[in-house]
């Protein structure tokens, strides 16, 4: 072979020896740039829902209000009974926010650097081996990381932030007859031992508002757009597969029109509260009640995982405490 | 330490700084490690982009430095011909080359006039065979998309399988620094590989094959080198052994040791050679021009002049027989009008490289003769950021213009059209409206309306025309697609 290929570079040439050798070039292009197979679909491994853990709190539900963010915060955690009840010594700690936006955080299309820092650093002084801090965006994802002003702080702040990995979506193994079919779900957003979902509050074209239930959708890969379609049933089966330890939903701006991703200071509001929960359900009743002074049975989505049994919506019944520093 | 040892070192350095400044040419930029510079070095690019003030500055400074050192450019710097260096510096092992002093052609000159004064015309060919955007080009859209694709792929198959720490390790390392978190696409990579590749099949023959008979550029830069201060002195030298010319690879060095300098670009192989008499670079007085007036023969001669006018003149109107007078493709924010647009874009692909959600892709002759490989954004491979302005930045000539942030948020590049018998809402009642979510105007460009379609009465998207931009977003993210065509279409304006 080597021989052969030396008697050929090394030869006169003549026409039909150069052809040869362009042949031969060409068609070794064209080998190797043979479209690779696409692998971005979901694997063939399945991934288990997420047993989550059985926490009792002091209150099923507690509002802070105030100005202080890390103050805040901590208060909110401390009503709830401390940190030591969602972290343990060791565990690795999921801490989901949304910074699916290109947006800087006074638009309030992405939930508040300031308080996820703040609760990152709670849990690595709660013990935590290590907390993820991901999100799957909908815009590019450098630009949203950075723009968001949430991987600057939460780094700044121990976190690991990250970019999603394609290879860690695993198809769920989603419940037979699911509508969700076997949608790919990160992994690490199930192989961890507490997933905190921190939600900021803003309206939503076709969920009319957007809290901790439809957060959730940023550990769905795939194509996500599909997930619109019957949104109120594939989301109440993404919370039943997550199962989130605790939610806070980020109500100190809130963004009251052209949701989710605004873009005019004059839909923000400020509302300088905190809602923290380990009810997804109860919290966004709350935060709709609350916030945005709507009727939570008018949410569909809401209303649809209530009717599933995922969580309480009924707020008058549930013991809540509200606090302003 | 011998001069072609230097040289080869040097080269590679350079070659591997520019290939870094390629790779790296993303989001965020780097202020000072920026590829842009080197496009705006070619005296060619102040030409293509009728002499745009940096760009002259840039390309009059490497036309001093030619006049002072001679083609070093070509020689030391040029990425082209450091491949055609290291391919025939491999080739060296099979077989020898040996030259015998042809005639240098003057075909080239001919060549660079003609696509200069077609470029005024407003028909631009410069970037063909401009080897700076040749090479840039092939080492975007293929060898850049598909090492970055090979290598993603490849750790997707080693991740997948729990490979322990070390792994990991280098995963994390490379992630988002040599990979890119994903798939990186281009239309019509394989042609663009083909045209930077086969040039190269030519170094069987001759060393310097393009650089002697075609290369624009250097025919730019030997119009200088001509009276270069550095200038090969051969002492006194007349022993005919003539090894010098056997070695120069650019046939600089005539049988009878006389000198053709704007040939020669100073790869100094011609002093390392065992001679008797060492030849020598020294600074020499500009004007003393040594015999060779006929280095390339006869001068302009009827037929030539006849042959190469006829060839300017039939490429001309062919680009008016193929030429699209409406813009039909949508082409980033900021670039200028269709025509004028055609004419200054060099064809480096830093836009289409540089944009962060893989949107911008070449073109082939969808836009016309005169348009092959401009960009235009792709909604299938990606949609236009709203916040970003990175293209305008990148481009070396501004035929996208460098626009704020805020007024490109209002620069129009197209207008959405709903597809009502493909989006769900409007043929199935199905509610939807992941268009009117991701819409990135303030106010939402896509708006809702209460339809009843069988029966139930849902939300549907339609279109506020004065507010869209034209970003692609809705198109690309639309869920909705029949025989790859989506719910929602931007059409160019």
């Amino acid at each position: 072979m080597i021989k052969k290929i030396t008697k050929l570079l090394s030869q006169n040439y003549t026409r039909k020896s150069f052809l040869k050798i362009f042949a031969a070039a060409l068609s070794a292009v064209l080998f190797s740039t043979l479209k690779t197979k696409k692998i971005f679909a979901a694997g063939t491994k399945k991934i288990n829902p997420r047993p989550g853990r059985k926490i009792s709190t002091n209150y099923d539900l507690v509002s802070v209000q105030g100005d202080n963010i890390p103050l805040m915060a901590k208060k909110l955690i401390d009503e709830l009974g401390g940190i030591q009840k969602f972290v343990k010594k060791g565990d690795i700690v999921v801490v989901k926010p949304n910074m699916g936006w290109n947006r800087t955080p006074e638009y309030a299309a992405n939930t508040n650097p300031e308080l996820v820092a703040a609760v990152v650093k709670i849990c690595l002084d709660a013990g935590a081996k290590r907390v993820n801090v991901f999100d799957n965006t909908c815009n590019e994802e450098k630009m949203c990381y950075k723009n968001s002003g949430v991987e600057q702080a939460a780094k700044k702040a121990g976190a690991n932030v990250y970019f999603m990995d394609s290879f860690r979506y695993l198809s769920g193994n989603f419940p037979e007859g699911s509508s969700m079919d076997d949608y790919p779900v990160y992994a690490d957003a199930v192989n961890c031992d507490c997933f905190i979902n921190m939600p900021i509050a803003k309206t939503h074209g076709l969920a009319k508002l957007t809290f901790s239930i439809k957060n959730l959708m940023g550990v769905c890969g795939g194509n996500r757009s599909t997930m619109h379609w019957n949104i109120d049933k594939k989301l109440a089966e993404v919370l039943a597969f997550i199962k989130p330890d605790l939610n806070i939903i980020d109500g100190y701006r809130i963004l009251t029109a052209n949701g989710p991703r605004g873009g005019n200071l004059s839909d923000v509001k400020k509302m300088s509260t905190f809602i923290a929960s380990t009810d997804a359900v109860l919290a966004d009743a709350y935060a709709t009640k609350h916030l945005f002074d709507m009727n939570p049975k008018d949410i569909s989505h809401i209303n649809f995982a209530a009717e599933k049994g995922l969580g309480n919506i009924n707020i008058n019944s549930a013991k809540i405490k509200k606090i302003k520093i | 330490m011998k001069i072609k040892t230097i040289k080869r070192i040097t080269q590679s350095f350079i070659f591997v700084l520019i290939c870094l400044a390629f790779w790296y040419l993303r989001y965020p930029l780097s202020d000072w490690f920026n590829p842009v510079y080197f496009f705006q070095l070619s005296p060619l690019a102040a030409a293509a982009s009728f002499f745009l003030k940096p760009v002259i500055l840039i390309s009059a400074g490497l036309i001093i430095f030619t006049f002072i050192f001679g083609r070093v450019f070509c020689g030391w710097i040029c990425p082209y011909g450091t491949i055609m260096d290291a391919i025939s510096f491999f080739l060296k092992f099979f077989r020898k080359y040996k030259e015998n002093y042809p005639k240098p052609l003057k075909s080239k000159y001919f060549l660079l006039a003609v696509l200069i004064i077609l470029s005024f015309f407003g028909f631009q060919l410069i970037y063909l065979f401009e080897p700076v955007t040749v090479f840039a080009r092939a080492f975007y859209f293929t060898l850049y998309s598909l090492k970055n694709n090979l290598l993603t792929d490849l750790f997707y198959k080693l991740m997948s399988a729990d490979p322990g720490a070390v792994v990991e390790g280098i995963y994390s390392v490379f992630k988002s620094s040599i990979i890119e978190n994903r798939h990186v696409v281009f239309n019509n990579s394989l042609i663009t590989f083909i045209f930077f590749a086969l040039p190269l099949f030519f170094v069987f023959f001759k060393r310097r094959f393009w650089c002697r008979y075609i290369c624009p550029l250097g025919t730019c830069l030997a119009a200088v080198a001509k009276f270069s201060l550095l200038k090969r002195n051969s002492g006194i030298c007349s022993s005919g052994c003539s090894g010098c010319v056997s070695q120069c690879r650019m046939n600089a060095i005539k049988k009878d040791n006389s000198y053709v300098p704007q040939e020669c670009i100073v790869c100094g192989e011609c002093i390392d050679i065992p001679c008797g008499k060492k030849s020598k670079f020294t600074f020499s007085f500009p004007f003393k021009i040594q015999s060779e007036k006929n280095a390339y023969g006869a001068g302009v001669t009827r037929k030539d002049f006849i042959l190469w006018s006829a060839a300017a003149v039939t490429l001309f109107f062919s680009k008016k027989i193929f030429a699209k007078e409406q813009r039909n493709v949508i082409r980033p924010p900021g670039s200028l009008e269709e025509d004028l647009f055609k004419q200054k874009c060099i064809r480096c692909g830093n836009c289409i490289k540089v944009c962060v959600t893989n949107g911008l892709q070449p073109v082939l002759f969808e836009t016309g003769l005169d348009g092959v490989w401009t960009p235009k954004l792709d909604a299938n491979t990606g949609y236009c950021e709203y916040e970003c302005v990175l293209c305008g930045e990148v481009c070396p000539t501004q035929a996208i213009e460098k626009l704020s942030e805020s007024l490109k948020k209002e620069t129009k590049i197209g207008i959405a059209k709903i597809q009502k018998d493909i989006c769900v809402p409007w043929r199935d009642g199905l509610e939807c409206l992941v268009c009117e979510e991701h819409c990135p105007v303030a106010s939402k460009a896509i708006k809702l309306q209460k339809i009843t379609v069988n029966g139930n009465e849902i939300q549907a998207p339609y279109i506020e025309e004065e507010l869209c931009v034209g970003c692609s977003i809705c198109e690309n993210k639309c869920p909705a697609s029949n025989n790859n065509k989506k719910g929602i279409l931007i059409e160019p304006i």
